[in-house]
C-alpha cells in the first residue's frame, strides 16, 4: 500500500492539480482538496473508499486528458490519479491480454508489441491513457481496419460503491453484471465507478510497417470554390470508395485549419489489410483525387501544422508521390512517437466539439466552414484553431456492436473534431464564442432538423456526437443525452446501469449519466 | 427492496415533496440569542411559496397579516420554491428552488432576498447553484450567527454550505457532504437528507429519508464535518426535525411510518444518544407521513395525520421522559395539508394544503386547537414563513 496523498500545501500540489490538454482548468475556486497518487489497483480502491467514507466527490484521471471540466473541477474533493498504474503483464485467471486504467497508449503501443506483437485500434495521441480512452470508446489510425477499441473487449475490473457507501471490487464481462460491462465499453468515464484493468481475448496483429502521407493546400491560394471541391472530393471518397473493404487500412485526418495557419491539408497513414505496405494502389488512388484541387508541396512544417495536436508522424521524405512528401515507418514509430507527443501542451487552452457524418459535405456545410475558417477576431490567435475531418466507417460500422458496446455511432464514414487552442486566457470569450457560432450555424442549414437545429441530432446525415470530444455547450439541449448515445435503447440502459451499480451517485461531473 | 403498496408513488412524492416545513424559523424555537426578544412579537408578514400550474406559475406571495384576513400585497417568480427560511433577524428570506437542472447542470439552486421593512417586499439579492449533482434540494437553515446557510439536498444526496455576505446575498457553495446509504423501500435506495436544524451550540442536525440516518455535524469555515451518527429504526424514514427549546430533546418525525420518535440529545458533545420515546400518528393502510411543528416555548408539539379524519393533535412532551402524551385531535377538516408552522408568538397555527389551495390558520393559544379559518388562497402552496419583526 503505498498512495501518495498531494494536498493544497504540498509543493506538487500546483503541478498535478492540472490535466494534459486544457489551462482552463481547474479554475481556483474549484479546486480538489488531495490528489491521491495511486500505485496499484488496491491503492485505489483504499483512495476511493476513503473519500466516500469522508463525504468527498472523487473524480478519477488516467492520461489527464479530459476535454472539460469533468476531473479538475471538483471542489474540496479528492482526484485519484492512475496514471502510475501502467502494466500489461497477464493476470492469472483472466482474459489473455490486460491493459490497466493508466497505461498511456504509446507504452501500451509499445509494451504489446514487445509482449505479443498486437495492438489496439487505439488513438492517435500516445499520452492519452487507456483508462478514458477505451471507456469512451476511443478510435484511432487502425479503426478503419479493426474497429474500435471497445469493440475487443471481453472483460473489464471496476471498482464501484454500493448503496451503503462500501466500496466493491467486480470483473465484469458478457456473463457477470453484463449491463455494467456494455456500459464501460463506450459510456464515458466518471459514470459508474472506477474501471483499473481491461481485458482482451483477441487483439489485432500489429501491422509491419505504414505509409504516412499529406497533402498540403495553400491558404492564400484558396478559393471558396476550391475549398469546396477539396471537402466534398474528401467526403465522397469516404461516402463511397471508403466502403470496400480493400481500402480500411487507409485513415486519414483532413486538418480545416483556420486562414492564418497558411496550410491545409490531409495527413494520411496507410497499410494494406495484409500489414504491409508493398501495395500501394489504394493510397495512390485517393492521392490522386485532390490532383484537381492543385495541393502544394508539403513540408514537416506545414504538416504540423495541418495535423494540430493529431499531426501524423514524419520524418525526412523518403519517397514522394508527385510533389507530396511521404516517408515509410516501423508501426511502432509512427504511432507511439516516444510517448511524449500529443497534449497541447500545458499552458494551452482549449475548446472542442464533435459530430459524426453519414454523407459527404454539401455545399452549404462547406460554405459555413470557409466563414468560420476565414472569419478573423480582432486580439484572438486562431492559427490554432482547425476542423479536423476523420475518416471512420469499415470496421467501426458494424452495427450488430451497438447491442453489446455503448456506442451507438455505427454508420458514420466521417468523425469531427473541432478544435482551438490558445494561451491567454483574455481569449477564451473569443474562443469559446467562435466554436459555438461555427458548431451551431453549420448545424442550423438546410438539413438539419428544425426540431434539433444547432446539433449534428441523429438523422440521414449525421449520428450526434462523440462522449470523449464532450461539450458542455450541448447541456443547453433537453436531448443531449441522445446526441451521444442515439435514440435507441442505450440511454434507458445506461441510466439503469447507473441506479443500479451507483445508487448514491458518487461518481459524477456535469455530463456523467443522470439518475 | 420492499414494495410500499399502501401509498401510491405519487402520494408519496408529493407529501415529501411539500411538506419540509421551510418555516422552521417561524414555529420552531429560536435557539440564537438573537432572536429571543423578537419570539413573541406578534406577525406582520407571510410568505407563501408556491408552485402552480396555472397562469401565477411559480413564485412567492407576501401578505400583510396584520387582520382576521390576509392581505396579498405583492409576488415574486420562483421557480420550485420548496423550502423557505428567514434568517435569525428577519431580514432575509431564502428560498430553496427543488429543481434537478439549473442551466443545463444537473444541480438545484438557493435564492437571498431581501425583506422590505415597510410593506414586505422581497427583492432578489441572488441565486446560486449548489455543487453538481446536489438535485432536488429540500430544506435549508440559517447558522445562528447568520454566516452560512446549509442546505439538505433530497435529490442529490448530499448537504452544501453557502457563506452568507454581509448584505445577505449568498457566496458559491464552499462545503459539500456527499451521503451514501438505502433502507428497506422503495423510496429509499439512496441517501435523502430532508431537514437541517441547528442545535443550541451551532451544530447541524439532519434527517436522511433514504438511509434511515440522523447526522450531526460540525461547522466550521463553512465546511461540514461528521460530530455524531445515529441510525434510526429501519424504515423509519427520518424527516423533520425540531428541538425542544432546552436543547436537550430532539423530535423527529418519520415520513415513511406516520410516527413521531424523541431522542435524548447531547448539545455539550453533539451526539444523540438514546431513543426515549416513539408514537405512531396514523395507523393501518393509507398512511401518509406525519407533519408536526412545535410551538416556541416548547409546551405542545402540532402533528398532522392523514388516516381516516383530516386531524391535528396537539401533544404535551415530558422533558425528562419524552413521552408524549396526546391532550386533544381535531378533526380540521381540510385534507392533504402540506405544512403547518406556530407562529412565533405562538398564538397561531398556519397549514397549507394544496388540494383547498389555501392557506388556513387555527388559534392554538390557550392549549386548545380552535377557530380554523381560511386567510387566503394560494394555488398549490409549499412552504411558509412569518415575519415577526
Amino acid at each position: 500500500m503505498s498512495i501518495e496523498t498531494i494536498s493544497r500545501n504540498d509543493p506538487r500540489y500546483r503541478t498535478l492539480m492540472k490535466g494534459r490538454n486544457n489551462a482552463r482548468f481547474p479554475v481556483a475556486a474549484d479546486m480538489a482538496s488531495r490528489i491521491e497518487l495511486c500505485d496499484n489497483a488496491e491503492d485505489v480502491a483504499v483512495a476511493l473508499q476513503r473519500a466516500v467514507s469522508e463525504g468527498l466527490r472523487p473524480t478519477v484521471r488516467s492520461g489527464g486528458h479530459c476535454y472539460e471540466d469533468f476531473v479538475y473541477n471538483n471542489p474540496g474533493g479528492v482526484v485519484i490519479d492512475m496514471s502510475m498504474i501502467g502494466g500489461t503483464t497477464s493476470l492469472p485467471g483472466a482474459p489473455k491480454y490486460r491493459i490497466s486504467a493508466g497505461a498511456p497508449l504509446g507504452d501500451v503501443y509499445t509494451d504489446m508489441l514487445k509482449r505479443y506483437n498486437v495492438t489496439l485500434p487505439g488513438g492517435t495521441c500516445g499520452t492519452v491513457a487507456a483508462g478514458g480512452h477505451i471507456s469512451g470508446g476511443g478510435y484511432g489510425l487502425l479503426s478503419r481496419r479493426y474497429g474500435i477499441t471497445v469493440d475487443w473487449v471481453t472483460a473489464v475490473d471496476i471498482l464501484t460503491v454500493d448503496s451503503h457507501g462500501k466500496v466493491d471490487a467486480r470483473r465484469v464481462d458478457q456473463k457477470h453484471d453484463q449491463e455494467l460491462f456494455r456500459a464501460c465499453r463506450g459510456g464515458g468515464g466518471g459514470n459508474f465507478g472506477i474501471i483499473t484493468n481491461y481485458f482482451f481475448e483477441e487483439l489485432p496483429t500489429v501491422p509491419q510497417e505504414v505509409i504516412t502521407a499529406n497533402i498540403s493546400f495553400s491558404w492564400p491560394d484558396m478559393t471558396e470554390e476550391k475549398f469546396e471541391a477539396v471537402l466534398r472530393t474528401y467526403g465522397n471518397y469516404w461516402e463511397t470508395r471508403g466502403k470496400d473493404s480493400e481500402t480500411w487500412g487507409l485513415f486519414t485526418i483532413m486538418g480545416l485549419t483556420h486562414r492564418t495557419s497558411g496550410h491545409l491539408g490531409i495527413s494520411i497513414q496507410f497499410c494494406n489489410p495484409d500489414g504491409t505496405c508493398k501495395d500501394l494502389k489504394v493510397l495512390n488512388e485517393f492521392l490522386a483525387q485532390f490532383e484537381p484541387c492543385g495541393p502544394v508541396q508539403t513540408t514537416p512544417t506545414t504538416a504540423a501544422a495541418i495535423g494540430g495536436e493529431r499531426a501524423i508522424h514524419h520524418a525526412a521524405p523518403e519517397n514522394c508521390w508527385g510533389m507530396q512528401m511521404m516517408s515509410k515507418h516501423l508501426w511502432l514509430d509512427a504511432n507511439a512517437r516516444g510517448g511524449g507527443g500529443g497534449g497541447a501542451g500545458g499552458e494551452t487552452r482549449g475548446k472542442y466539439k464533435s459530430s459524426y457524418m453519414k454523407r459527404s459535405f454539401t455545399s452549404a456545410e462547406a460554405a459555413c466552414i470557409y466563414k468560420y475558417l476565414t472569419k478573423t477576431i480582432p486580439g484572438a490567435d486562431m492559427t490554432r484553431s482547425t476542423l479536423a475531418v476523420d475518416s471512420f466507417g469499415g470496421a467501426t460500422n458494424k452495427k450488430e456492436l451497438i447491442a453489446t458496446t455503448a456506442v451507438a455511432q455505427r454508420a458514420s464514414v466521417m468523425k469531427l473534431q473541432l478544435q482551438t487552442y490558445w494561451t491567454r486566457p483574455e481569449e477564451d470569450g473569443a474562443h469559446l464564442q467562435w466554436a459555438k457560432e461555427f458548431y451551431s450555424e453549420l448545424y442550423s442549414g438546410p438539413d438539419a432538423n428544425p426540431k434539433y437545429k444547432e446539433t449534428p441530432y441523429w438523422n440521414d446525415r449525421y449520428e450526434g456526437c462523440f462522449i470523449n470530444y464532450p461539450d458542455k455547450d450541448m447541456l443547453a439541449y433537453p436531448f443531449w443525452q441522445e446526441l451521444y448515445y442515439g435514440e435507441g435503447d442505450l440511454v434507458p440502459a445506461l441510466k439503469a446501469t447507473k441506479n443500479k451499480y451507483d445508487p448514491n451517485n458518487i461518481f459524477h461531473h456535469a455530463m456523467s449519466i443522470r439518475p | 427492496m420492499m414494495d410500499r403498496s399502501r401509498w401510491s408513488r405519487r402520494q408519496f412524492v408529493r407529501m415529501a415533496g411539500c411538506s419540509s416545513l421551510g418555516a422552521m424559523a417561524l414555529g420552531l424555537p429560536r435557539l440564537a440569542p438573537v432572536s429571543q426578544a423578537s419570539d413573541k412579537a406578534a406577525p406582520r408578514f407571510a410568505f407563501i411559496s408556491f408552485d402552480g400550474k396555472g397562469a401565477n406559475g411559480a413564485g412567492i406571495s407576501v401578505f400583510d397579516v396584520r387582520g382576521a384576513q390576509w392581505r396579498q400585497t405583492s409576488t415574486v417568480a420562483s421557480q420550485a420554491p420548496s423550502s423557505l427560511v428567514l434568517d435569525t433577524g428577519e431580514n432575509y428570506l431564502y428560498v430553496v428552488n427543488e429543481i434537478n437542472e439549473h442551466e443545463g447542470l444537473p444541480s438545484g439552486t438557493v435564492e437571498a432576498y431581501t425583506i422590505d421593512a415597510v410593506d414586505g417586499r422581497l427583492r432578489l439579492l441572488n441565486r446560486q447553484r449548489l455543487s453538481l449533482s446536489a438535485t432536488a434540494p429540500r430544506h435549508a437553515a440559517v447558522s445562528p450567527d447568520g454566516r452560512a446557510l446549509v442546505v439538505a439536498v433530497h435529490g442529490g444526496g448530499a448537504y452544501n454550505v453557502l457563506p452568507i455576505r454581509e448584505d445577505g446575498s449568498l457566496e458559491e457553495v464552499v462545503g459539500i457532504l456527499k451521503e451514501t446509504g438505502s433502507g428497506l423501500y422503495e423510496e429509499q435506495r439512496s441517501a435523502h437528507p430532508q431537514m437541517v436544524v441547528f442545535d443550541p451550540a451551532g451544530r447541524v442536525v439532519s434527517t436522511d429519508l433514504g438511509s434511515d440516518r440522523l447526522s450531526v455535524f460540525n461547522l466550521n469555515a463553512a465546511r461540514l464535518s461528521v460530530s455524531g451518527r445515529y441510525e434510526a429504526q429501519a424504515g423509519h424514514g427520518p424527516r423533520q426535525a425540531v428541538f425542544h427549546p432546552d436543547g436537550r430533546l430532539l423530535i423527529v418525525s418519520n415520513g415513511l411510518d406516520a410516527s413521531v420518535a424523541c431522542y435524548r440529545y447531547n448539545a455539550d458533545q453533539g451526539r444523540i444518544e438514546k431513543k426515549l420515546a416513539q408514537v405512531a400518528i396514523s395507523r393501518g393502510e393509507n398512511t401518509a407521513g406525519v407533519l408536526m411543528a412545535m410551538d416556541p416555548a416548547g409546551k405542545f408539539l402540532y402533528t398532522t395525520h392523514r388516516s381516516g379524519v383530516d386531524g391535528v393533535s396537539m401533544w404535551k412532551i415530558n422533558r425528562d421522559t419524552g413521552r408524549m402524551r396526546r391532550l386533544q385531535i381535531v378533526n380540521v377538516g381540510v385534507p392533504q395539508l402540506n405544512e403547518i408552522s406556530v407562529t412565533s408568538d405562538g398564538e397561531s397555527l398556519v397549514g397549507l394544503s394544496s388540494e383547498q389551495s389555501g392557506v388556513f390558520v387555527w388559534r392554538v393559544a390557550n392549549g386548545q386547537i380552535a377557530g380554523g379559518k381560511r386567510v387566503a388562497n394560494v394555488e398549490a402552496p409549499m412552504s411558509v414563513a412569518v415575519k415577526s419583526s
